[in-house]
């Protein structure tokens, strides 16, 4: 028994993560119907700036998420002013091609600029763990954990409850009704993205104690987020949250019972039995990925 | 590969190759310098070996040359970027067309080695291999190509038979009763180099209590620690990469899981990023790997002469102290110029072909111990692996004799914190 619960603390730990890396990419998704394949860079760039910030000035990873979150919204819009708004109206393979451009550009920028070396953020704390009763549980781990969460309910108060938010809902619902009744809809195509961005910074940030970065980082694990974001029902932040702790818990017991190398195998096989079953995941809209339907 | 499948791919191959030469190639210039193509990853992924392969080559090419050459003609390495295979192969193709290389060097990755050596083998040059270990690379009936290196075996072999021979005595238990946990990442190279480790722990009389491979790319390693902490095995013995071989050990110390003794077969336990990752509690950790160094009373007279050179002169030009990648480019290299090309001067592909096949250099004779004598498939015998263990931060030597530098430490591993 305790070897179960053991195996659901691990995966649940992990799918925080892959929760708070997912619900960013569905976000900039349900308003701007756009795939951003190039949110696993902005990951890797918030990791080595964590990184960085670490290494050079000595700032502990919690503290220079004070400066790498407002960084990524920063980018954010500067990325979504210069690139993703000229794509908005055209086809959905020119958003393709620019987002995946501007993945390899990234890529490869990084590999010039820091090399394919892996940078390891070393602190004190790093493998600092309880126990509760038979159960070992690490601090990190858990406080990455309770973040994402708390970052993901915080967003879905912020959109249910705020104005903006509202605006952010009305926008993702009809682009055109939302023009109409006065939203600056290009105000809220930026700030999505930058929020998307921003909050795969904080993901980076609770990431970067936890396991080294390198230029490919991000590419490795945004595989994962995108499972989570079909899933969950492309643009649902719930379902995003609820399909990445899934993949976690499937991931952290197909590891144990069945083997490492066949987790990947497990999840892909849940993810294809749940889409035959219900195609539009497990919380989406049936013709979400269309323009302008509602 | 048996010498009659070699018979019926050969006549396809020399036919190829004596095709594209008579059209278009310069056979082997008896004038002007040597060429050497050195087909590395040197941007990309696989840089940081690469790199530092290239350079270990790069610091014999420049000996040799100041020493007056190979009978007066100097040698000139060309880069060819090998960064993914399909670079290797529009490199190797690069060279041989616009600089006539017919001598090519690499390659550090088994998937770039494995196309660039067919490129080479393709259009009639001579292809030495020396890091990328994949067993196949010298199964394929290539006429030549060698491989001055190890294989996967060559790597996975030492740990258990460390194990057998010094390790399970340190731990006060006879090589029966000893129990090991053997795991991998799951590419190419974590499951040819564990295979051949769990064959020659059976071979020992070593009980392999768990093989279980898993994806580097993995974020998260706990089930993997919950299972050994489950088998209890007195030794791991671990393939992986720089990434996963710091989550694990993390891990391991967030479960607070020690194993009696933990043996990595490189790649990510023989760098100094990891090192770097886990501090202090790298002491005591092993790593079978290329030997970093060998014992200097084990080398011949005029290897110790070279040894001290490359040392120099590599800390000269890069200003930090070679580790194994680039000890291993320079054996590659002064085994190809000096004891090859040397050897067979001005003679064409054939000529070098023959002159490795008859190549029987003793070990010691390279900085790393080794020596050259090839099989029928182009794998040299006399290349082993060595054993270094982690002390104060530092890569020291332990086994085998010859290479040895330091006995070992830590044995078993004290807590964590307390290394």
């Amino acid at each position: 028994m305790d070897i179960y619960v053991q195996l659901a603390l691990s995966g649940l730990f992990v799918g925080g993560i892959y929760a708070l890396i997912s619900v960013g990419l569905t976000l900039v998704f349900g308003v701007l119907r756009v795939v951003n394949f190039a949110h696993g860079e902005y990951l890797t760039l918030a990791m080595f700036l964590t990184f960085f910030l670490f290494h050079q000035l000595g700032l502990d990873p919690f503290v220079a998420s004070l400066i790498v979150v407002p960084i990524l919204f920063v980018l954010g819009l500067i990325t979504e002013r210069l690139l993703i708004r000229r794509t908005l109206e055209a086809p959905h393979v020119v958003q393709v091609f620019v987002t995946f451009a501007l993945s390899l550009f990234l890529q490869n920028l990084f590999l010039v600029l820091f090399t394919s070396d892996f940078r390891t953020v070393r602190t004190d704390y790093a493998t600092a763990a309880f126990e509760i009763g038979p159960f070992y549980i690490s601090w990190l781990r858990l406080i990455a954990f309770a973040a994402s969460i708390a970052l993901t309910v915080a967003l879905a108060l912020f959109l249910k409850h705020s104005y903006m938010g509202a605006a952010i809902r009305a926008t993702a619902q009809d682009r055109r009704s939302a023009r109409l009744v006065g939203i600056d809809v290009d105000r809220i195509y930026a700030l999505t993205f930058a929020i998307g961005c921003a909050l795969v910074g904080a993901a980076a940030v609770l990431l970067a104690p936890l396991y080294p970065v390198n230029p490919y980082t991000g590419a490795d694990l945004i595989l994962v987020a995108f499972v989570a974001v079909v899933l969950g029902g492309m643009g649902s932040i719930a379902g995003a949250t609820l399909a990445g702790l899934l993949i976690g818990v499937i991931e952290s017991f197909s590891s144990y019972f069945l083997g490492g190398e066949m987790k990947q195998f497990v999840y892909f096989i849940v993810f294809m039995a749940i889409l035959s079953l219900r195609p539009v995941g497990f919380f989406g809209r049936k013709g979400a990925e269309v323009m302008d339907v509602t | 590969m048996t010498t009659a499948t070699r018979r019926s791919i050969l006549p396809m191959l020399a036919g190829a190759a004596a095709a594209t030469s008579v059209l278009s190639r310069p056979s082997f210039a008896q004038e002007g310098p040597i060429k050497i193509g050195g087909i590395f990853p040197l941007t990309g992924a696989g840089s940081v070996f690469g790199n530092q392969n290239f350079q270990g080559v790069e610091i014999a090419v420049d000996l040799i040359n100041d020493r007056g050459g190979i009978n007066g003609r100097k040698v000139v390495l060309f880069k060819g970027d090998g960064h993914t295979p399909q670079a290797a192969i529009s490199e190797t193709n690069r060279l041989l067309a616009r600089e006539g290389v017919r001598i090519f060097t690499g390659s550090s990755t088994s998937a770039v080695g494995m196309v660039a050596s067919q490129e080479a083998e393709r259009n009639g040059a001579f292809y030495w291999e020396g890091m990328a270990v994949a067993n196949d690379f010298t199964a394929r009936g290539f006429k030549n190509v060698f491989r001055v290196g190890l294989d996967a075996g060559g790597l996975g072999r030492p740990a258990p038979l460390y194990v057998a021979e010094a390790l399970a005595g340190l731990l006060k238990k006879s090589s029966k009763d000893i129990r090991i946990a053997i795991i991998a990442e799951d590419s190419a190279f974590g499951v040819d180099v564990s295979s051949t480790a769990v064959a020659e722990a059976k071979k020992l009389g070593i009980a392999v209590a768990l093989h279980e491979l898993y994806s580097a790319k993995t974020t998260d390693l706990s089930p993997l620690v919950l299972k050994l902490r489950s088998v209890k095995p007195d030794a791991i013995v671990a393939t992986q990469f720089i990434n996963d071989a710091v989550l694990l050990q993390r891990q391991m110390k967030e479960m607070r899981y020690r194993p009696p003794a933990f043996i990595g077969t490189s790649a990510g336990h023989s760098t100094l990023s990891f090192a770097e990752a886990i501090g202090d509690d790298v002491n005591g950790i092993f790593s079978s790997s290329y030997p970093n160094d060998a014992n200097p009373d084990g080398l011949l007279p005029e290897t110790r002469s070279d040894r001290e050179e490359f040392l120099k002169r590599y800390q000269a030009k890069y200003k930090v102290v070679p580790a194994v990648q680039e000890s291993l480019g320079f054996v590659v290299g002064m085994a190809l110029i000096r004891d090859i090309i040397g050897k067979a001067m001005g003679a064409d592909t054939a000529g070098l072909r023959d002159a490795a096949l008859a190549a029987d250099v003793p070990a010691g004779s390279y900085i790393n111990g080794w020596g050259m004598k090839f099989d029928e498939k182009g794998q040299n015998l006399r290349a082993f692996g060595s054993m270094v263990q982690w002390q104060s931060r530092r890569m020291v030597s332990v086994y085998p004799a010859a290479n040895k530098m330091a006995d070992p430490i830590l044995v078993p591993l004290p807590a964590w914190g307390a290394r």
